[in-house]
């Protein structure tokens, strides 16, 4: 590495944490510099610092000293960073009292005391999102909202202030968003590359974006628009806006639209855009017929996700045979019926669609839905609920298959694969005590570089007896063929 | 005031840092120093400390500035005869409800969300925050504690560092859960155990963040805790308290929320819906 490490050690020196947060931020915003370190010189922190090579071998720094650390791409960046960082401390130092913990009440408070805020994260109850929606657009930020129950009227005129001022508003009931990089609410840590996604559906912007980052293609941005954007409504105000922004971008090579079925006059107008975008796009619009026009339509997620990998020469590495190879030797269960107990709604839509397609008849629950979360924490969040009801499908003498998805990826729970294998092990142990089979069928929607580890979760999974497939689309066809069969697996 | 500070202390204290919050003084500038925290505002009490009311805050923070200004020593003595209230800051009694730690899950995962970004891994609080459920699962379920108490001792960002915060946090609620009958005798021993550990180890965090770990060990928390540890009886305050926290430093308010919540919910109050008060 070439890089420029150095470091500046402040004895005794303590600061407000949000000073050092905005300092730190803002010396890693000076051309040339690639990371930059405020933190109290405790011996966890050096080792922190030391395990990611920002400790410089050549100081011996006291817990109670700060440390400010900067690697850069040159000496001369590395200074102007570490002079900027202790011109901020040495203010504090020799006026206390006039620097203080930043809090603002408003979003036009916290834009008065930073420069270079490009976007609003807002999850205050739907109520109050409006209004700081508005403001922050009116304030010339783009907006995140993860809020919901925002009233379709307030978001039709939220969403045409936001597109007379060029500026986004990602929802309301925005689930996911990965912008330059920057993750925002549920999203995976994706290898950057040449695809922009824009969303209207937040797993499946996940499971797609997560597919094409196995095949080794990555990601330029995610934008989500909110659920409701596709509506005869809205009427794709934000999916146009997004669209022309990426469109926009030289960075981006490849666009995939993903969404439930839009109102049928809308999707004609946007798929019209996406036809003239100048550069190749493919519509995922669930349910929908397959088709091959000025754009590929594709009517699942993994479909779509292909369709973007084979624009771009590559192709998605579905591997079914391995999880097929699981089953050698086992009985399949004399129950055939299906019960999809999913996190992620388009996820749950997707697998409707595949079981459809295939003439099966089941009953996929999205356990995200308001129905199933009224007083609880949404079950990628919080995976317990979930759980309960996978154990309980041992005691279903009709149930002889459940579908389940595990979404991994910054906002979901730390480690969601042990509370589900956990309940996949006690159901089938449940059945078997009854003398009948039961098979746990389900994918991971992650990548490697994900917090939670997608291997890792994915071997929880498998040694619970669950059947993991490389996506939701590939487990729900395995459920439909298992469904419609009558035979034991010889494999 | 904090009904343990130490009044033969406060003759000759120095200014460590002036705040809007708060203003630390010390009574010493080697080996292991006493801390006075002072605090305005709905910072709040804190272990040790002095709390200034909104009245004379503006006066006291402006003498505390000049005084910094001019390297000059401080002797708060005269102020223990107009202290007007000692505060035990010992956690009460206190309920435990599942739809109480629901909400309260549910509004922190909103206010990480609408967090800052870390500006690079040695300021992310995320490592340290996940460690908060295995810390609490090890005390209530028989564990290991002490591996997980050094890798979050002193980590993180912050002048208490993320990882002191969130252990701060844990026995915050494992307190409240102990008090709500959620414990059996076992898991209470593994607390005071858990105790023993934090006092061993708090030399390898800061000063401040020491004086914070000692007095939680003894039982004693700032009342932010104390707010925190209240949500979890009560879902209609929640949201709100926890969102509150999400303004407390740039990640201590969060980091200890993640503490108190992981504890709270080692113990299991959903399987047992309403705890009262042992």
């Amino acid at each position: 590495m070439t890089d420029q490490l150095s470091a500046r050690v402040f004895a005794k020196l303590y600061r407000d944490s949000v000073t050092l947060m905005a300092l730190a931020s803002a010396a890693q915003r000076i051309e040339g510099v690639v990371q930059v370190g405020a933190v109290m010189a405790t011996p966890a922190n050096l080792a922190i610092l030391r395990e990611s090579a920002m400790l410089p071998s050549d100081i011996t720094p006291a817990p109670d000293d700060l440390l400010i650390v900067v690697r850069a791409a040159d000496e001369a960046s590395a200074e102007e960073a570490l002079s900027l960082v202790e011109a901020g401390l040495t203010s504090a130092e020799s006026a206390p009292g006039t620097v203080t913990e930043v809090r603002p009440a408003t979003v036009r408070e916290g834009l008065s005391r930073d420069v270079g805020l490009t976007v609003a994260a807002v999850s205050t109850p739907g109520t109050y999102a409006p209004v700081v929606v508005e403001q922050a657009l009116r304030s010339g930020l783009h907006v995140f909202c993860f809020s919901d129950n925002v009233p379709v009227e307030d978001e039709i005129r939220l969403k045409q202030l936001a597109v007379s001022s060029g500026r986004l508003l990602m929802g309301p009931d925005c689930g996911t968003a990965v912008l330059d990089g920057v993750p925002l609410g549920f999203a995976n840590v994706l290898r950057p590359g040449p695809v922009a996604i824009v969303a209207a559906s937040g797993t499946g912007a996940q499971e797609v974006s997560c597919l094409l980052d196995a095949a080794g293609i990555g990601v330029a941005q995610v934008i989500g628009v909110g659920g409701r954007d596709l509506t005869a409504e809205v009427g794709g105000l934000m999916t146009n806006l997004a669209l022309d922004l990426v469109s926009a971008d030289p960075e981006v090579a490849a666009v995939v639209l993903v969404s439930k079925p839009p109102a049928q006059a809308v999707a004609a107008q946007v798929l019209d855009r996406l036809a003239s975008l100048g550069r190749p796009a493919v519509a995922c619009l669930l349910g929908e017929d397959d088709t091959d026009g000025p754009v590929a339509v594709r009517g699942t997620l993994e479909g779509g996700a292909a369709a973007v990998a084979h624009l771009l020469g590559g192709a998605l590495d579905l591997d079914e045979g391995s999880a097929a190879d699981a089953l050698t030797g086992l009985n399949l269960p004399t129950a055939r019926g299906i019960l999809g107990l999913y996190t992620g709604g388009t996820l749950a839509s997707e697998t409707k669609v595949i079981l459809r397609r295939a003439g099966v008849t089941a009953q996929v629950l999205d356990l995200g839905d308001d129905e199933y979360t009224a007083g609880r924490p949404h079950p990628m969040i919080d995976p317990a609920a979930r759980a309960d009801r996978v154990a309980a499908t041992g005691g279903r003498s009709d149930i002889g298959l459940v579908l389940v998805d595990l979404v991994l990826g910054h906002g979901s729970a730390d480690d969601p694969a042990t509370p589900l294998a956990e309940a996949a092990t006690r159901a089938i142990q449940d059945a078997r005590t009854d003398g009948r089979e039961l098979l746990v069928i389900g994918s991971v929607c992650g990548t490697s570089a994900d917090p939670q580890g997608r291997d890792g979760q994915r071997r929880i999974l498998e040694d619970a007896g669950v059947v993991v497939f490389a996506s939701n689309a590939a487990a729900a066809r395995f459920a439909a063929e298992i469904a419609t069969s009558t035979a034991e697996v010889q494999k | 005031m904090s009904d343990d500070v130490d009044w033969s202390l406060v003759h000759d204290l120095h200014i460590v840092h002036v705040g809007q919050s708060g203003t630390l003084l010390s009574n010493g500038t080697s080996g292991d120093p006493v801390l006075v925290p002072l605090t305005f505002g709905d910072r709040g009490l804190v272990p040790g400390g002095l709390h200034v009311s909104p009245a004379d805050a503006p006066s006291v923070r402006a003498a505390l500035s000049c005084a910094a200004g001019k390297g000059r020593r401080v002797d708060l003595a005269a102020w223990r005869s107009v202290a007007n209230a000692s505060v035990d800051l010992r956690l009460p009694a206190a309920l435990i409800s599942g739809a109480a730690v629901d909400a309260f899950a549910v509004s922190l995962r909103h206010v990480v969300l609408a967090g800052p970004v870390a500006p690079s891994p040695a300021m992310d609080p995320s490592a340290q925050r996940r460690l908060a459920g295995p810390l609490a699962a090890a005390v209530v379920d028989g564990g290991d504690t002490f591996p997980l108490l050094a890798e979050l001792v002193g980590a993180g960002p912050g002048s208490t560092p993320a990882g002191d915060d969130v252990v701060v946090g844990v026995l915050a609620g494992l307190g409240v859960a102990g008090s709500a009958g959620l414990l059996d005798p076992d898991a209470q021993e593994r607390v005071g155990e858990l105790r023993i550990q934090v006092l061993r180890i708090s030399a390898q965090t800061t000063s401040l963040s020491r004086h914070d770990l000692r007095a939680a060990a003894d039982g004693r928390f700032c009342e932010r805790v104390h707010r925190l540890v209240g949500a979890l009886a009560d879902e209609t305050t929640a949201t709100r308290i926890v969102a509150q926290a999400g303004g407390w430093g740039a990640t201590s308010g969060v980091d200890l929320a993640h503490g108190v919540h992981a504890a709270s919910r080692a113990a299991r109050p959903g399987s047992v819906g309403l705890a009262r008060v042992a």
